[in-house]
């Protein structure tokens, strides 16, 4: 176990003209024994940044450190990491026992004996010893996954790394060992870069998230903090399922307007200036369904897709639709005129060219100082 | 003749007194024969029984009788070709040179082929420049005539100074090497010119064998700490099982049937050392004008060839690849 570092690292693909930078001064670290979440869209550099620390992908500029020592120059199993890999790359001529073996034959002196006993230990660990003289072509893909774990924890590594483990899962058993995952990272105590695209895993499994785009980092911090105080609009947008409605408004006065939308400026926002435009954020479940001509906004109610439990209702207002979570069935139905109104700390505001957050709310909900906010404001 | 039945039997059931009726029996007329394997097998099968299966009962045939190009009679001599074959000496030389000439080929061909087809690979996945460079130099060895590189090497191994090997050897300060007329040198010419083309057939198979194998196997045994080497043995190698395979069985066939290239480097000589089972065999037929000799040659190596490939069958436990 060890803390991990990267500092202002950068790596870049190609040469001269035609080079592309994939991951740009990248500064993050990772405490012992915690799961940090890499996420964002294809393409954002997070799986190249997981190579580079399995030292599969060499650094073009900056420094990794595991346990306090620079790695850059270490072979990937110099660096003491294990890694788990989308497609599971289990080896296909050999059984799930030969598999696990495969690392501590190569890495250590251990017997034949001794060997054999690690790999059972593990395998009942993650219950797969009734598996282990099985070939991978006749394992199920849940199956491949817990020998394709077992092969990082054998080694027991200072640091796991995983690249979208869960990605070639069917639904249920995808959300089965995202629990299962965390709750033997959670035993095993090890130091996590977890790799993935899907927000709901990285809200999910992370102790922190760290979002990603385009090579750059955009935020680092608890699930919650990522969710309720994002710092640009990427960030608000790419955590939360649906997506956060974004509404164009330009301040005047002490209101927030758009076409057919009205809004009073939160106390947080009152530095903005008056006449200035702004992007508002709102996430769908924040938004509350109130007699017409009363909220924020008037529309009308378009899609509706239930969900069972809730409903997602897509309103019109203006030339702006919103999304908003309601209760089951019932609650709206497609063509009602309804109005819609959110509390004041739920409104996110962004700057409308640079998409920086420019007045965040200051704590979570039930935070002290949130509820101080709150009653305030209310 | 099951197509045709059925075909009667569905025209009995429809009625094709309308034009709709016509056409949907027409329709399942065409879908019945379709959906039978018989219909798409037909034409393989009697490509293969004209081309192929006749041919061979056909030698057959003539290997039982004492057919001659220089007489249009013939009579069944049953075993007798066999007889003279079995117990002549040429036979076992001629047996002798091609088992050599087959395994130095077997191991060359597929040695080489693989170091290429590495370096290529290497390259490729490495994105550096001269791959396919490589590639089209190496399979223009391939798509060259057996016949043509026997005389090109011919004329490179010509035992005067203005053969090219000589030529390069007499500036270095070396005599003139017997490329061709020392029984022993001519041995390993004739090899060394089979291998050069062959290479380039198994390189093509290894590359697209290697082209298979996943980059995160890779990437997992490096991080499972395998050095370059182990990764070769561990994880191409079991890879490339099934193409090795192939391979091994392609090349031993090709080379136990060589042919042209030696007929064109050195007919066979000096004396019979590079003479090899297929050139004894054309000799037979068209030197000797024996055709029932030349038939049974051809059988024995047929039986040969098949012998060898069951081996390989029982050496290699592919059953998981197939």
């Amino acid at each position: 176990m060890a803390r991990l570092e990267l500092n202002d690292l950068r790596k870049t693909f190609g040469r001269g003209e035609d080079s592309v930078e994939a991951v740009s001064d990248l500064s993050l670290s990772v405490s012992d024994g915690e799961l940090l979440v890499l996420v964002g869209p294809s393409g954002c550099g997070k799986s190249t940044t997981l190579n580079c620390i399995a030292g599969l992908d060499s650094v073009t500029d900056g420094t990794i450190r595991i346990g306090g020592d620079p790695v850059n120059e270490r072979r990937p199993e110099e660096r003491d990491i294990a890694m788990v890999f989308q497609n599971y790359a289990l080896y296909p001529h050999m059984t799930a026992a030969e598999n696990l073996e495969f690392g501590l034959k190569m890495t250590t002196g251990l017997t034949a004996a001794e060997r054999r006993e690690r790999v059972e230990s593990t395998a009942e660990l993650l219950d797969i010893d009734r598996l282990l003289d099985q070939k991978p072509k006749s394992l199920s893909g849940g199956q491949k996954q817990r020998v394709a774990l077992g092969r990082a924890i054998i080694r027991d590594p200072s640091v796991f790394l995983m690249d979208e483990p869960l990605s070639n899962l069917d639904a249920s058993l995808r959300s089965t060992m995202r629990t299962e995952i965390q709750q033997l990272q959670e035993d095993l105590d090890v130091t996590t870069v977890y790799v993935t695209h899907d927000q709901t895993e990285a809200m999910t499994m992370a102790d922190r998230i760290a979002v990603m785009r385009g090579g750059t980092l955009q935020q680092v911090g608890e699930p919650l903090e990522c969710y309720y105080r994002p710092q640009n609009r990427f960030v608000a947008e790419f955590i939360g399922e649906p997506a956060m409605n974004m509404v164009q408004v330009t301040r005047r006065g002490d209101r927030f307007v758009a076409d057919g939308f009205e809004y009073p400026v939160p106390k947080r926002a009152d530095h903005l200036s008056s006449g200035n435009s702004f992007t508002l954020g709102i996430r769908p479940g924040a938004i509350d369904v109130v007699e017409p001509q009363t909220g924020a906004a008037t529309g009308t109610v378009g899609v509706v897709e239930p969900l069972g439990e809730t409903s997602h209702a897509h309103v019109d207002i203006a030339d702006t639709t919103l999304t908003i979570t309601t209760d089951g069935p019932g609650t709206v139905e497609r063509g009602d005129v309804v109005g819609v109104d959110f509390p004041p700390q739920r409104v996110h505001v962004f700057d409308v060219d640079t998409g920086v957050a420019v007045a965040r709310r200051d704590g979570l909900p039930g935070d002290p100082v949130e509820s101080n906010l709150n009653t305030q404001v209310d | 003749m099951t197509v045709m039945l059925t075909m009667t039997s569905d025209a009995a059931i429809d009625d094709p007194s309308s034009g709709s009726g016509i056409r949907r029996t027409v329709g399942t007329y065409v879908d019945s024969v379709v959906s039978r394997p018989l219909f798409w097998l037909l034409p393989a099968l009697l490509f293969i029984t004209v081309f192929q299966l006749y041919p061979v009962f056909e030698v057959f045939r003539m290997s039982l009788t004492d057919m001659s190009l220089i007489t249009s009679e013939e009579s069944y001599v049953w075993l007798e070709n066999y007889r003279r074959l079995l117990g002549s000496e040429r036979f076992y030389s001629t047996l002798r040179v091609t088992g050599l000439y087959s395994i130095a080929s077997i191991i060359l061909q597929i040695g080489l082929g693989l170091g290429l087809a590495l370096a290529i690979d290497y390259g490729v996945r490495r994105g550096l420049r001269g791959p396919l460079f490589t590639r089209v130099v190496v399979l223009s060895a391939w798509i060259v005539p057996g016949i043509i590189i026997g005389l090109v090497w011919k004329i490179m191994l010509l035992e005067t100074n203005v053969g090219v090997v000589n030529n390069a050897l007499g500036r270095l300060g070396f005599g003139i090497v017997p490329f061709l007329s020392d029984a022993q040198i001519a041995v390993v010419s004739v090899i060394t010119a089979g291998a050069w083309r062959g290479t380039a057939f198994s390189m093509i198979m290894f590359y697209a064998g290697l082209k298979r194998v996943p980059d995160e196997l890779y990437r997992a045994a490096k991080i499972d700490g395998a050095g370059p080497l182990a990764r070769f043995r561990y994880v191409t190698l079991p890879q490339l099982k099934s193409v090795v395979f192939v391979v091994t069985i392609l090349v031993t066939i090709y080379s136990l049937n060589s042919f042209d290239l030696i007929f064109a480097l050195t007919n066979g000589g000096p004396g019979r050392a590079t003479e090899v089972i297929a050139l004894s065999m054309y000799k037979s037929a068209f030197n000797s004008y024996e055709m029932g000799m030349a038939a049974a040659t051809a059988v024995v190596l047929l039986m040969v060839t098949l012998v060898v490939t069951a081996v390989y069958f029982r050496l290699f436990d592919i059953s998981e690849e197939i």
